[in-house]
C-alpha cells in the first residue's frame, strides 16, 4: 500500500511539473498543441453550433409567430423614420466633409474591416468568458485587434490560432476599455462585471463621487486607448448607486451588444498593433 | 483496450461538454461539467485515473478556451488526485457523498481561480463574487452531479459498454 501511494505521488509530481512547464511556454506564444487540437475541435463546434442554431431559430419562430404582424408594422414605421433621418444626416455628412477640407483637418479614419467571422463556441466556465470565432491567422487576424458588430463593441482578440481566434468580451472581469461619456466627454474606464450579480453588465471604474454621470448616458470608446479606435458604441448607463458615507459611486453599464446572442462579428484594425504588450 | 475505450469516451464527453455547456446556462451561471467527471472518476476508479482524467480534461479546456495552457489542468489534476485519496480513506460509494465532494471541489476550484486571477489580473470584490458566482455555481454543479450520477446508474444497468 505504501509503495502504491508513493508511486501515485510521483505521478502527481511529474504531472504538475509538465503542466507548469506548459504554463510558462504558453504565456509568450501560441503552441503547436493548440493549433493541432483546434483543427479537430473546430468542425465539431461548427456542427453542434449549426444544430443548436437550427433548433433555437425554429423554436423562436414558433413562439413569436403570433407577434409577427405587429412587429412588422413597427419595423416598417421605424424604417421610414430612419430613412428620413438618414437623408438629413447625408446632407450633414457632405457638409462636414467640405468644411473639414476647408479647415484642412485630417479625415477621421473609418474602421478598416479585416475579416468577418462567426462565433463557433460559447464559454463553458463562469470564470473565462472567451468566445471562439472561426477566423484566425489564415485570415490575417492578429492579437489585440478589435471585435465589433453592427451594434457596437464586443471585445478584442486575445489569442490567434491558424483557423480560430479567441475573443475576450468587454463583460469579462479581466477586460478594461478606456471610454468616454458622449454627453460631456468625461473620461471613464469600463471594466467587465460578469462575476457579480448583474451578469451581463459592465461597471465604470475610477470615477469621482461628483462625476457628472446620469442614467441613460451613452458610453463610447475614447481616443486615449492604445487599442480601441475612438467612437465605437459601447453601452448605456443602467444604474447608479451612490454611497454618501464612503463617498463612493458604483455605475453599472449595459452593453449595446448582447454577448450571449452574438453570431456574426467584424474584426477591425486597432490603432497600433502592439506586439507582446497587453493593454488589458 | 479498456484504456483506449475510456479515452475515446472521455474525448466524446469533453467535446459534448465544450459545445453544450453554454446551453445549460441558468441565471447567467454555467455548471462545471468537466469538474463533475473528474471528481466522479477520482471517486469511483480504483487507480490513479482521476489524476489523468483531470490532466486531460483540464488541458483540453485550456487549449480551447484559455490563453494560458495549464491553469485548469493543474487544479483538475489535483482535484482528481484528492478525490481518489478521499475515496480510499472513506470508501463511501453513495450519491450524497459524491455530490458533497463535487460541491466542495467546485468551491476549491473557484478559490484557486480567484487566487490566480488576483495574482495576474488583480480582481477585487471577493464577497460580491462569493454571492454572485461561487455559491450559485457550487449548487448548480452539485445538482448536475446528481443528474450525471443518475445517467451513469442507468447506463451501467441497461447499457453494456
Amino acid at each position: 500500500m505504501y509503495k502504491r501511494d508513493r508511486s501515485n505521488k510521483i505521478h502527481l509530481i511529474i504531472g504538475s511539473v509538465v503542466v507548469i512547464v506548459l504554463i510558462f511556454l504558453s504565456v509568450r506564444k501560441t503552441l503547436f498543441l493548440s493549433n493541432a487540437v483546434n483543427y479537430i475541435t473546430t468542425p465539431v463546434f461548427k456542427i453542434t453550433k449549426s444544430v443548436n442554431t437550427f433548433f433555437t431559430t425554429k423554436f423562436d419562430f414558433l413562439v413569436n409567430i403570433g407577434k409577427l404582424k405587429s412587429v412588422n408594422d413597427e419595423l416598417v414605421e421605424e424604417n421610414n423614420k430612419l430613412l428620413a433621418e438618414n437623408n438629413v444626416l447625408k446632407i450633414y455628412k457632405k457638409e462636414n466633409e467640405e468644411l473639414r477640407k476647408l479647415l484642412k483637418l485630417k479625415q477621421d479614419n473609418t474602421y478598416e474591416v479585416i475579416a468577418v467571422g462567426e462565433v463557433i463556441a460559447m464559454p463553458i466556465s463562469n470564470w473565462n468568458t472567451n468566445l471562439i470565432i472561426n477566423v484566425g491567422e489564415d485570415d490575417n487576424i492578429k492579437k489585440n485587434m478589435v471585435v465589433i458588430n453592427s451594434h457596437g463593441l464586443i471585445g478584442k482578440i486575445v489569442e490567434v490560432n491558424k483557423t480560430t481566434s479567441k475573443i475576450r468580451p468587454i463583460i469579462d472581469e479581466r477586460s478594461s476599455v478606456s471610454c468616454l461619456i458622449s454627453r460631456n466627454s468625461e473620461n471613464v474606464i469600463l471594466k467587465g462585471n460578469n462575476l457579480s450579480n448583474d451578469k451581463n453588465s459592465c461597471k465604470l471604474e475610477y470615477i469621482t463621487f461628483d462625476a457628472d454621470i446620469l442614467e441613460g448616458d451613452n458610453i463610447i470608446t475614447s481616443n486615449i486607448s492604445e487599442i480601441y479606435p475612438k467612437g465605437i458604441n459601447v453601452g448605456k448607463v443602467k444604474k447608479i448607486k451612490s454611497n454618501d458615507k464612503s463617498r463612493k459611486k458604483t455605475v453599472l453599464v449595459e452593453p449595446v451588444v448582447n454577448i450571449e446572442k452574438v453570431q456574426k462579428v467584424m474584426i477591425i484594425k486597432n490603432k497600433h498593433i502592439v506586439n507582446n504588450q497587453e493593454d488589458n | 483496450m479498456k484504456k483506449v475505450k475510456y479515452i475515446i469516451l472521455l474525448i466524446i464527453y469533453m467535446l459534448l461538454s465544450a459545445s453544450l455547456s453554454s446551453m445549460f446556462k441558468m441565471f447567467g451561471i454555467i455548471p462545471n461539467l468537466n469538474l463533475i467527471i473528474v471528481v466522479l472518476v477520482g471517486l469511483m476508479s480504483n487507480n490513479i485515473w482521476g489524476l489523468y482524467t483531470g490532466l486531460i480534461v483540464g488541458l483540453f479546456q485550456d487549449i480551447i478556451f484559455s490563453e494560458i495552457i495549464g491553469i485548469n489542468a493543474l487544479i483538475y489534476m489535483f482535484i482528481g488526485y484528492l478525490s481518489y485519496r478521499i475515496s480510499r480513506k472513506i470508501n463511501a460509494e453513495n450519491t450524497t457523498f459524491a455530490v458533497f465532494t463535487i460541491a466542495i471541489s467546485s468551491l476549491l476550484y473557484s478559490i484557486y481561480i480567484y487566487v490566480y486571477e488576483q495574482i495576474f489580473n488583480s480582481m477585487d470584490g471577493l464577497f460580491v463574487k462569493f454571492i454572485g458566482t461561487y455559491i450559485p455555481e457550487m449548487i448548480y454543479t452539485a445538482i448536475f452531479g446528481i443528474i450525471v450520477l443518475k445517467i451513469k446508474d442507468y447506463a451501467s444497468k441497461y447499457i453494456i459498454f
